[in-house]
């Protein structure tokens, strides 16, 4: 009898023992928060062929692309009085977009900077601005693909929540690198085999983007499409994605189109 | 009092000076007339030959402040002394500042646009600027040039308002020049009810 009692009371210790553990077990289930994403600055560069002062500012991008490399995504927006639209024996690099993003944000003088869209800064100012927006968290991470066939572009954009909810707008652009066209120097001369690179082609949709949110651990995906137009150089075409808000750039990133 | 202000412009740091390295006097009017045309961009360009140079022995954080008093058609440019900005219409705007070391000259890059005969009528006036914070502001106001931009025959008689009978230039001893090139020179603009000025012009 005695033993009988003894060998309940041990298996009811094992039991209790066996439940505890698994209590234990699923305490350890907490919620993992996702790895924090790495800072993507953007850089929107006001830039005009007639601007004689705007190849400096080209200089500082370079210094800062060597600096930060990939961490730096800088568009050349060419639009305001300085920009030239082309003529027939130029090639033009202005937009009606960047004529509206150059109108919207009031600016006054070229060449002139938004670093993640927060107030527009004179160039020798943009190093320290990209170091502060560089130390900044990021509440999610981008990538994607871009992929061209008959003619058209495919963009498929995936974001991750990585921190918190972010909530704006999600912008794709389109840019060409290696445009070989005039360009007004410092000196006041005018060069016409200056390369201009990450040259804003498009906005692919539209000029203020679409509404977008991204909770923390949620996978967000989106699919659009380009048609390739005949001046642009397929080989040399990137796509820039960044969410903003009216805090600012919140994450961006360049996608090389194939 | 004008003077005295002009006195104390001499001793600015930044003065605007021609292509030889002289001084401007503060106050100078300048007459624009040569212009060129730009092929590639399809512009007319009348371009400013003026510089201005850090006349003393310290490092000044210098820039300007223009007022486009008339401007008939076309674009006023300035690219000093870091940036460049594009007006065509009147107003009163400030460059950004940059900093001149001693002795430093750079060009005034500026220039009007026109697109059809008329006038651009600009004050520019240099400042210079101390840090405050991050920030340079405004410290104090130094000399002033008025431009003159002519553009065509019809800019000379909208300049004063009345009906031009004729014009003509005098060099410095006196002897009328039909077609005035770079120079000193006094100019004669007679109206139609026989009324007349007789300016010193610079002619650029």
């Amino acid at each position: 009898m005695f033993k009988r009692y003894t060998y309940l009371i041990i298996s009811g210790i094992c039991l209790l023992l066996a439940s505890c553990d698994h209590i234990a077990e699923f305490e350890r289930l907490i919620y993992e928060k996702p790895e924090p994403a790495q800072r993507i600055v953007l850089l929107e560069d006001f830039t005009g062929q007639r601007c004689t002062n705007c190849p400096k500012a080209t200089e500082v991008i370079e210094q800062l692309q060597e600096t930060y490399d990939e961490a730096l995504v800088a568009v050349g927006i060419h639009g305001g009085p300085l920009a030239f639209a082309g003529n027939a024996r130029v090639v033009g690099l202005k937009t009606d977009i960047g004529d509206e993003y150059y109108n919207h944000w009031n600016l006054e003088y070229q060449p002139v900077g938004l670093v993640n869209r927060r107030t527009p800064i004179n160039y020798p100012e943009w190093a320290a601005a990209v170091k502060e927006e560089l130390a900044k968290p990021a509440p999610l991470s981008l990538d994607g693909t871009a992929t061209i066939e008959d003619n058209t572009i495919t963009i498929h954009i995936k974001a991750y929540g990585t921190d918190g909810t972010a909530q704006g707008k999600l912008q794709v652009w389109l840019l060409e690198d290696g445009i070989k066209t005039l360009q007004l120097m410092p000196d006041g001369s005018a060069n016409q085999e200056y390369i201009h690179n990450h040259v804003f082609r498009t906005a692919i949709n539209g000029t203020w983007g679409e509404d977008f949110s991204i909770k923390e651990g949620e996978t967000v995906e989106r699919t659009m499409t380009q048609a390739l137009e005949s001046v642009w150089n397929r080989e040399q075409l990137s796509v820039v994605a960044f969410v903003y808000n009216n805090q600012g750039v919140q994450q961006a990133a360049k996608i090389k189109v194939k | 009092m004008a003077a005295l202000s002009s006195q104390a412009q001499s001793y600015f740091p930044l003065q605007f000076v021609d292509e030889n390295g002289q001084i401007i006097t503060d106050g100078t009017e300048l007459d624009i007339i040569d212009y060129e045309e730009d092929e590639l961009f399809g512009d007319i360009i009348m371009p400013t030959k003026v510089w201005v140079k850090n006349v003393s022995d310290e490092t000044v954080q210098g820039g300007g402040s223009y007022t486009i008093q008339a401007i008939d058609n076309g674009w006023f440019q300035t690219c000093f002394p870091m940036n460049c900005m594009r007006h065509g219409a009147e107003g009163t705007f400030e460059t950004e500042s940059d900093t001149f070391m001693p002795s430093q000259t750079r060009s005034l890059q500026t220039e009007w646009l026109p697109n059809g005969e008329g006038v651009c009528i600009v004050v520019y006036q240099l400042i210079t600027y101390r840090k405050v914070g991050k920030n340079y502001l405004p410290d104090e106001d130094g000399p002033t040039i008025t431009l003159n931009y002519y553009y065509g025959t019809t800019g000379l008689a909208r300049v004063k308002g009345g009906k031009v009978s004729s014009v003509t230039y005098y060099d410095l001893s006196g002897q009328a020049v039909e077609r005035p090139s770079r120079g000193i020179y006094m100019k004669k603009t007679t109206y139609a009810d026989g009324s007349f000025i007789v300016r010193k012009r610079v002619l650029r």
